[in-house]
């Protein structure tokens, strides 16, 4: 046996610990909820899982909160976030030095904590309400337990995220693009739909997908700040598993939560793989 | 010849050391005019002053005798090409060329008649349909200066366009550039930090260190007649010695080498370099001095040989 068959295992081995840990907790488990959705408590084969969420008003109203709330969350960060960016790639004033180095503490605290101190804020007898007392002034903002309340909390993790992907994005267009357009005579608005804009808007929507697939799943923030009817899929999942212990129920709705994100997933890959013409031979 | 760019007074200052101070220049219509000097030396800061990308402190820019030093850069008549990245990655020649002239609303028809005529002054017809990755360097660079040269403006600027070539290429492009102006009838202004390209290309040369224009004139005027030790040493070789307590400078070919036993001065080494052979002598304090001498002459010598050294023309500097 010469020297390069003899190793010819390891590279194996070196991808078998990850593999394994895949397989144990990613697969398996998406195999038996798949399973379980189509079976009854005794576990004979049946439909009926699923028709539950097709028919029921609640878990319809619950699936439009979900997509408009996931949406607004998407739109509002990228818009928020791709002007951040822009500021920070372009003004190279001390401001801009500084928000540059602070946009992504938000990152770096835990949720929950972040998710209560926005709520002592926004909530009716909260900061903005008792510092406008101060002034005769009674205004409750009605942001909590509201979609809007469950809107801001994400904003305030999601525009942090976004904004460090379209940085990175942004900083692969060279001064000297929009320098030499301007000189050909170009509007800064111009210079944003032709040369900005078609350097950059793979990874805008990579940030957008991975911001919308969080929405479907998430669960600290709505359980939180959310109203309880209708609530956000991630709850309902919750309530499936902890209030009505109704596993196949709850595997079913799952498969449906899964499906959803798969569409984002696509997405993502097809705008990943897609190669312009100009990239090629990069 | 008529006046194209008068600069007066012109201060831009970045802080306290960094930045220009009390520019005033010229430069005449179809001239090439080069601001030669190492980097920091404030060139590229009055090359983007001109162009409009630095909103300058005080003084006056007068292009073809209109102030535009208050204009941004998409109102100003200047075309300006850059070190690198000039073209836009992800359109090919062809719209990179016509992006200017869509917002002059030019017509298709004439559009694609001066993008023809513009490519074939630089000898890339025939490469529209390509993307800039597909170019070599060079040829990005000679598609940079068509796409500001398809806009006719009134004076091209030049922020050192062939420093990222490798040295061969960026031989021919200054012939290029040199055909190209002549052609065109161009008025240039061309930064660069390299003094052999700034002898190559210039018509004059605006000499400048730390923000100050050190001498301006013809390549040979400067060349012949550094006026300070600066210039002196930044262009061209130059040995500084000193005799009975007077320095002075000798360019390397202004020295003769004469064969004498017991001569002041002992040969430590001669290399050729290609049409001629540079010396470089050492006399017995262990200074050196740099000799160019023709291919012939250097035959009749050899390391160790001992000489003396006739200096053929010699400067003085005050500083």
């Amino acid at each position: 046996m010469n020297e390069e068959k003899k190793h010819l295992w390891i590279p194996y081995l070196m991808v078998l610990p990850a593999f394994a840990v895949m397989m144990l907790v990613v697969v398996l488990p998406i195999l038996n909820t798949v399973m379980q959705s189509f079976q009854t408590e005794g576990g004979s084969f049946t439909l009926e899982n699923y028709q539950y969420f097709f028919t029921s008003q609640e878990a319809f109203n619950s699936l439009v909160f979900t997509v408009i709330e996931a949406v607004s969350t998407m739109l509002l960060a990228i818009l928020f976030s791709f002007l951040l960016a822009l500021y920070l790639r372009f003004s190279k004033s001390r401001i801009s030095r500084v928000i540059g180095r602070l946009y992504l503490l938000p990152r770096f605290i835990p949720g929950i904590v972040a998710v209560y101190a926005v709520m002592n804020i926004i909530k009716d007898a909260g900061f903005i309400n008792r510092f406008l007392q101060l002034f005769g002034i009674v205004y409750k903002p009605g942001l909590l337990y509201d979609m809007k309340g469950i809107i801001l909390c994400n904003l305030w993790f999601n525009i942090p995220f976004s904004a460090m992907l379209l940085s990175a994005a942004l900083s692969s267009v060279a001064d000297s693009y929009v320098e030499s357009a301007r000189d050909a005579g170009c509007s800064w608005w111009k210079i944003l739909r032709q040369i900005i804009w078609p350097l950059v808007y793979k990874d805008v929507i990579v940030a957008a997908t991975f911001i919308l697939m969080g929405q479907i799943g998430a669960f600290t923030i709505p359980y939180l700040t959310g109203p309880n009817n209708p609530k956000m899929l991630g709850i309902l999942l919750y309530q499936q598993v902890n209030t009505y212990l109704n596993y196949q129920r709850a595997a079913a709705l799952s498969v449906l939560m899964f499906i959803i994100c798969l569409g984002g997933a696509i997405v993502y890959i097809k705008s990943n793989m897609k190669e312009e013409v100009w990239e090629k031979g990069k | 010849m008529s006046e194209k760019l008068v600069i007066k007074g012109l201060t831009k200052k970045f802080s306290k050391t960094d930045g220009v101070e009390n520019i005033n220049l010229t430069v005449k219509e179809r001239e090439l005019l080069t601001l030669l000097g190492p980097s920091g030396c404030g060139k590229t800061t009055i090359l983007r002053a001109i162009g409009g990308f630095h909103k300058i402190d005080s003084g006056k820019i007068l292009l073809d005798g209109k102030e535009i030093q208050n204009l941004p850069p998409e109102k100003r008549p200047t075309g300006m090409v850059f070190q690198s990245y000039n073209l836009w990655p992800h359109m090919t020649v062809y719209e990179n060329m016509a992006f200017g002239l869509q917002i002059r609303k030019h017509s298709k028809a004439q559009m694609k008649e001066e993008i023809n005529e513009m490519l074939k002054l630089v000898r890339m017809d025939g490469s529209e349909k390509k993307y800039p990755g597909q170019l070599s360097g060079g040829q990005q660079q000679r598609i940079a200066i068509a796409r500001a040269l398809v806009l006719k403006p009134s004076l091209l600027l030049l922020d050192e366009p062939f420093s990222a070539l490798d040295a061969k290429i960026r031989g021919q492009m200054r012939e290029e550039l040199k055909r190209i102006q002549r052609e065109a009838g161009l008025t240039v202004i061309f930064v660069t930090h390299d003094q052999e390209e700034a002898m190559a290309i210039s018509d004059t040369i605006a000499v400048m260190r730390r923000g100050y224009m050190e001498q301006i004139g013809k390549p040979e005027e400067i060349y012949d007649n550094p006026k300070t030790r600066f210039v002196a040493e930044f262009i061209g070789e130059m040995n500084f010695l000193e005799e009975g307590g007077t320095s002075f400078a000798v360019r390397p070919e202004d020295i003769t080498l004469i064969k004498q036993e017991n001569g002041p001065y002992r040969i430590l080494q001669m290399m050729s370099l290609g049409h001629y052979t540079q010396a470089i002598v050492v006399d017995n304090k262990g200074n050196e001095v740099k000799v160019f001498m023709e291919k012939d002459e250097a035959r009749l010598f050899a390391a160790d040989d001992c000489v003396a050294c006739r200096f053929d023309r010699k400067q003085v500097f005050a500083a």
